[in-house]
């Protein structure tokens, strides 16, 4: 302003100067006879004087003169060092950690654009159980100079950030207050304290159960299940503990569910040869990061004893060389126990043919002990269908064998007799049927004859 | 394309008597009943001319005579339908729970006898009623029973001796059957022959 004064006077002095050495003698000026002798010193006193006179006696003129020199006088504010900030956000205040939403933050600059400066913006949140804020956005965010918007008579500017969209990431619940903190380079200034009360719903697990028969063996299929719920959505950490017969951690593993669903931990990855014939326990521990629970401790699996069989020489013998389809069969098969002592197994037979796939045959329980004992199945398990064909056998037995399979398999390459009647046309059966036919033919004959034809 | 099997030219040559039959049954009741108008000068109704011609052949004949067809049916589905031997797609071993029971082919001959059987006796023996039987045809009929339960053994002899294949019992076995169906059709060819001379 004051460089503006003194260009002011300035030039209202050159203008003055100018009138003294070129002006009409409407002006008087002092000192005349100086300023042809070419003495051009200035002197704001004649040119005050000559003014003056000039406003008094020639008001046209100096009206003119006024008008030619007029230039406004330019008021520029001061900077103002207060700009008013303010911090929103859309929807509740009261969310939960998963709960999306977008932070606002308005600027309302007071200074007009010609002494503004650019607005650095950073948002600062304190956490539940903190004492300090902590910048959520460590680039600022810049609200420039020519970046307001003229509303209500007011300079105002707004900024989202996208740096926080929600606490998905907060580690404890409870109240977050957020603030806004502007910077202009020089001056600071902090936003009130907008205070969210963030939520958390702890997950819940039920239906635990283990899945598998009745009494496995350590390598039967057995699935640990459970359902997980979490409504606020959040991942759920899900822990299974395997506890041994003594109480102590045998295993453990961990499934992730993302709000709801159910865990399925294959058992028999934790499980070997020498768990067979204990009994193990196990608990769940789940989480969604900020609580963490865990179940009761529940009973299961028990597995059976581990019983190794020796199995071999499976064959089969017709009754009848012919290998005729009505024959007996004797499918045998040498089996004993491998350890000590008696146990008790029980043996299918199936037999395989084109028109019976794997049909099972029989299952009897016996008693092996460290003997060898030859189990045997007399049957007869084809019929016509199966004439002329080969045929396989298994013997499929519970416990796992010395390949710790549970069944021995045999293709029997003699295909069975193409004879299809089993018994001679002259023969009791065969004349028994004829009977059979005449009797019938007699029996519906005297019913026809009585019935319609008298 | 290959010619067609001896036994299937035989069933063709079975079907030709049986269709002959037929023809004969129907050219009789035409002939009668034009010769009727003829020599009467007036149209007589169906219902009457049956009423007419109507005669009782007697119980032991009607029984024989419906025994026999039923057999003659049962004769014909086990020469044909018993083995694989000419319908290999097609026959009672197809069946395998009838098929391996002990008394499987008196439950085929069974089906056979009740539900075709049934017809058989229902239609046949009353046709038969319009044709004049004499005494030598009645003794006559009495063979037809017997030459079908011959076509029924040899027929399950070929069963019981199957894969094996003889075709002496199967002649046997179709010679049989014809004979009981000409038999058995017997009073039709005769009855509709005797119209013709007249």
């Amino acid at each position: 302003m004051r460089q503006i004064h003194v260009l002011l006077l300035i030039f209202i002095f050159l203008l003055a100067n100018v009138m003294v050495v070129y002006a009409d003698r409407d002006i008087p000026v002092d000192g005349g006879s100086s300023s042809r002798g070419g003495n051009k010193q200035i002197d704001f006193d004649k040119i005050l004087k000559a003014l003056q006179e000039g406003k008094e006696k020639k008001p046209e003129k100096f009206e003119e003169l006024q008008t030619l020199i007029n230039i406004n006088d330019i008021n520029t504010a001061e900077y103002n060092k207060v700009p008013s900030l303010g911090l929103g956000i859309t929807g509740n205040k009261t969310l939960t950690r998963n709960d999306e939403f977008v932070i606002r933050a308005t600027v309302v600059n007071p200074n007009p654009i010609e002494i503004r400066r650019p607005m650095y913006l950073y948002l600062e949140i304190q956490e539940p159980r903190e004492n300090a804020f902590k910048v959520i956005n460590p680039v600022a965010q810049i609200i420039q100079i020519n970046e307001y918007e003229r509303k209500d008579g007011q300079n105002s500017s707004s900024r989202i950030f996208p740096d926080l969209t929600s606490f998905s990431n907060l580690r404890t619940v409870g109240p977050v207050i957020l603030r806004l903190k502007a910077s202009d380079g020089q001056y600071t200034w902090h936003s009130e304290n907008l205070t969210l009360n963030v939520t958390n719903q702890e997950p819940l697990i039920s239906d635990i159960n283990i899945s598998s028969i009745s009494k496995p063996r350590y390598n039967d299929a057995i699935i640990y299940e459970a359902n997980i719920t979490d409504l606020d959505g959040d991942n759920v950490n899900v822990t299974l503990h395997i506890l041994d017969e003594y109480g102590r951690e045998k295993d453990n593993s961990t499934q992730i569910i993302n709000g709801v669903g159910q865990v399925k931990f294959i058992g028999n990855k934790y499980f070997k040869k020498s768990d067979a014939g204990k009994s193990f326990q196990y608990y769940y521990t789940y989480g969604d990061g900020m609580a963490t629970n865990k179940t009761k401790v529940q009973d299961g699996p028990t597995f059976r004893k581990r019983v190794t069989l020796f199995v071999q020489n499976p064959t089969v013998i017709p009754n009848d060389h012919n290998q005729f389809w009505w024959d007996n069969y004797n499918f045998t098969v040498d089996m004993k126990n491998q350890d000590q002592g008696e146990v008790i197994a029980r043996v299918t037979l199936f037999t395989n043919t084109k028109a019976h796939p794997w049909k099972y045959v029989d299952s009897k329980d016996v008693v092996l002990t460290p003997e060898m004992k030859t189990v045997p199945f007399n049957k007869n398990p084809f019929d016509v269908s199966d004439v002329n064909e080969t045929f396989a056998f298994k013997f499929q037995y519970s416990e796992p064998d010395q390949n710790d399979e549970v069944y021995t398999e045999v293709a029997w390459d003699k295909p069975i007799n193409a004879k299809l009647v089993k018994y001679e046309a002259i023969s009791i059966i065969g004349v028994g049927n004829v009977l059979i036919l005449i009797a019938l033919a007699l029996v519906l004959s005297i019913f026809f004859e009585r019935r319609f034809y008298r | 394309m290959s010619p067609p099997r001896y036994e299937i030219l035989l069933l063709i040559a079975m079907l030709i008597v049986l269709i002959l039959g037929i023809i004969s049954h129907v050219g009789y009741w035409i002939r009668i009943n034009s010769h009727i108008s003829k020599t009467a000068g007036i149209d007589v109704g169906k219902q009457d001319l049956r009423k007419a011609l109507h005669m009782h052949h007697g119980s032991n004949f009607n029984t024989i005579y419906i025994t026999s067809w039923s057999l003659l049916l049962v004769a014909f589905i086990y020469l044909y339908f018993m083995t694989p031997q000419i319908f290999s797609d097609l026959n009672y071993f197809r069946v395998p729970n009838i098929a391996s029971g002990s008394f499987g082919l008196a439950a085929l001959g069974a089906a056979v006898i009740l539900i075709p059987g049934s017809l058989a006796a229902l239609f046949i023996p009353r046709a038969c009623s319009y044709y004049t039987v004499t005494r030598r045809m009645k003794r006559m009929s009495l063979l037809a029973p017997v030459l079908l339960i011959i076509s029924i053994f040899c027929s399950i002899n070929l069963g019981s001796i199957y894969p094996t294949i003889d075709s002496f019992y199967w002649n046997l076995g179709f010679v049989t059957l014809i004979l009981a169906l000409v038999i058995l059709l017997a009073p039709f060819i005769m009855g509709f022959a005797e119209e013709m001379r007249m």
